[in-house]
């Protein structure tokens, strides 16, 4: 950034009253910071104190011509060595007649001041006071960066609008941290300053001043967002508080609107459902059938009768076909099956796998559980008659139950099957049941819930329907 | 129960089901189907390439497979939370029935997308648009084939 050729015109000239070192015209000798009239031009390649790094220094104000800014940063030569070589220089004409110049020191410890200036300048002083201030640890920050930028912004170029006290670009903080973490509240200035070159635009200012001074706020709230103000900077003028930015957008995400035990949307409260149901594990089909009647079960050979007319059966869990004289179990219904297969669906459920009539009798003897199965006329504890009595509907077959029981077999059922009965209203079914749940208690009342997969999702849509949402047009 | 998961897959491989294609997610791994299924013609999701995943549990037959949408489907019975589940009907885990087939669940799968039940829904705005102004459910439904059903 030193590269840029210096003004033809200009001297590099050095103060000995304040040390102030600045480039500027030789005749007019006198220094524009403490009004000293000791004043040295410095010829090229010497340092008035004798210092090489002042002499860098010197060099790279060459381009002060161009940018005011363009020397600030002294220490990309390398870390001060002396105390009166960490020299910082700006200057820049803001016009006919005007001419401002900054020039500052920085000493070894941590918050060294200005020990050339600081009973000179005023502005210096000031500026001196509030960093020390904002280097205190704790310190709020509302309002302290921007209170800098206002302080700087007498560098502003002459065509610039009036000092902006809210300009979004600077942030010092982590200028400071990154590059010079050691030292005081001088390289807090200088790094504010070389941030400068983004003049803030005209056109926004309305905005970021209110936003600006918001995030102020929010600055003095969360002293991270403070520090990270380079990074939130930016943001800030695209339109947004992080934190305030976030709980909306977490609030109006319907993929994320829930949070803890309260839900936003009514995605979200099906999603609990759905979750709720699936940790139950219960079901809407009839229980186990008892071990002792399953075993109980009688066999049978497979004979040509139960082979029918194609001369081939196979068994309706295992997809095996039986051949004759392999032995299957019969079940009340007189529906057969290889006795392993059923035995392994009855210990679940109490169905047979074609018509839904179970095993158990409906009415249990006085002692207990039965341990037998019951008769083919007695009455099944769990029935589901399909439409035409003892039909095995196929693989085809589609069932729609109508239950006006509470699954106990209890009420009239009805099997519709075919596929033209699809599109039969079914939410009778689950509003019967759910109530029917609630109302009859007992087991029903656990296996309400249905298990599996999206079944939650149903009953979402059931407790939706009941409530009276259902309006998705917000989620569109 | 391998072998019969074994069986109706091959059944399916020689004769697939209307418009479906049914493949292993991953070669070695029986009880992962993928579907491809071609929107049926007449509906709002014909001309569209359709993603089912079916799970087969390792209880199956005992308990029913499970199926979830991988291409968003504008449907009354699926679900439009990412997952889109689909369960009604004998897809039920309390109305399944070990002598129901794969086949037959398929099958009931390409039914629903041509008549959906709109009232067993997962979502009910969808079902009651279905059932109340059936022309913008096409067109939504149309829109959604186009947008993410891309064969």
């Amino acid at each position: 950034m030193s590269g840029q050729p210096g003004r033809p015109d200009a001297e590099m000239l050095f103060c000995h009253q304040c040390e102030n070192e600045w480039r500027g015209n030789p005749t007019a000798l006198r220094c524009p910071h403490c009004d000293s009239e000791f004043v040295e031009v410095v010829e090229n390649g010497r340092n008035p104190r004798d210092d090489p790094t002042a002499d860098e220094t010197g060099l790279s104000s060459n381009s002060l011509a161009h940018h005011p800014l363009h020397n600030i940063h002294p220490w990309a030569h390398g870390p001060p060595n002396s105390e009166d070589g960490n020299i910082e220089h700006v200057e820049w004409n803001a016009g006919p007649g005007i001419r401002f110049s900054r020039t500052s020191y920085r000493s070894s410890s941590p918050h060294g001041g200005f020990p050339g200036d600081r009973g000179n300048d005023p502005i210096a002083s000031l500026l001196q006071n509030m960093f020390d201030t904002m280097q205190q640890p704790g310190m709020p920050r509302a309002g302290i960066p921007r209170g800098s930028n206002a302080m700087q912004n007498p560098f502003s170029q002459p065509h610039q609008q009036a000092p902006w006290p809210w300009q979004p670009h600077a942030h010092p903080f982590p200028e400071r941290q990154n590059h010079h973490p050691g030292y005081g509240g001088r390289n807090t200035y200088t790094s504010t300053t070389r941030l400068w070159p983004s003049p803030p635009s005209s056109t926004n200012h309305g905005n970021n001043h209110l936003q600006d001074l918001l995030q102020a706020l929010f600055q003095g709230m969360d002293h991270t967002t403070g520090s990270n103000g380079a990074e939130a900077g930016p943001h800030v003028g695209s339109g947004g508080f992080p934190g305030l930015h976030q709980f909306f957008a977490s609030v109006l995400n319907p993929a994320n609107a829930a949070h803890g035990d309260v839900v936003y949307s009514q995605e979200a409260l099906d999603r609990i459902i759905s979750q709720f149901m699936e940790q139950h594990n219960g079901s809407s089909a009839p229980g186990p059938a008892s071990p002792a009647a399953i075993s109980a079960l009688p066999t049978k050979k497979v004979d040509e009768e139960l082979l029918g007319s194609d001369g081939k059966a196979e068994c309706s869990v295992c997809m095996d076909n039986v051949e004759l004289g392999d032995e299957v179990t019969l079940l009340p219904c007189q529906h057969w099956f290889h006795g392993d297969c059923i035995g392994a669906w009855l210990k679940e459920h109490d169905t047979c796998p074609h018509c839904r009539q179970g095993i158990m009798p409906k009415d249990p003897p006085s002692n207990g559980e039965a341990t037998s199965p019951r008769a083919p006329g007695q009455e099944p504890r769990n029935s589901l008659p399909p439409l035409s009595p003892g039909a095995d509907p196929g693989p085809g077959g589609f069932h729609f139950r109508y239950q006006s029981g509470n699954g106990h077999g209890a009420g009239p059922t009805t099997t519709f099957r075919s596929q033209q009965d699809l599109p039969i209203p079914r939410p009778r079914t689950e509003r019967r049941r759910s109530s029917a749940s609630r109302s009859s208690g007992g087991r029903n009342g656990g296996e309400g819930s249905s298990g599996g997969g999206g079944i939650g999702g149903a009953i979402g849509g059931w407790v939706r329907n009941h409530l009276g949402g259902g309006d998705r047009s917000s989620g569109r | 129960m391998t072998k019969r998961i074994t069986k109706e897959f091959a059944d399916l491989q020689t004769e697939p089901p209307e418009d479906m294609k049914v493949d292993l997610i991953t070669e070695n791994d029986l009880f992962k189907w993928v579907v491809t299924i071609n929107g049926p013609k007449d509906t709002p999701y014909a001309g569209g390439l359709f993603l089912v995943h079916v799970i087969l549990p390792n209880e199956y037959p005992f308990k029913p497979p499970v199926i979830n949408w991988k291409t968003k489907i504008y449907h009354p019975n699926v679900t439009n939370d990412g997952k889109g589940t689909m369960c009604l009907g004998f897809l039920r885990d309390g109305e399944w029935k070990p002598s129901s087939r794969m086949a037959a669940a398929l099958e009931y799968v390409r039914q629903l997308m041509i008549e959906p039940v709109p009232d067993d829904a997962v979502d009910p705005a969808i079902a009651e648009e279905y059932k109340n102004n059936r022309k913008q459910f096409f067109k939504t439904a149309k829109q959604w084939t186009t947008t993410y059903a891309k064969p």
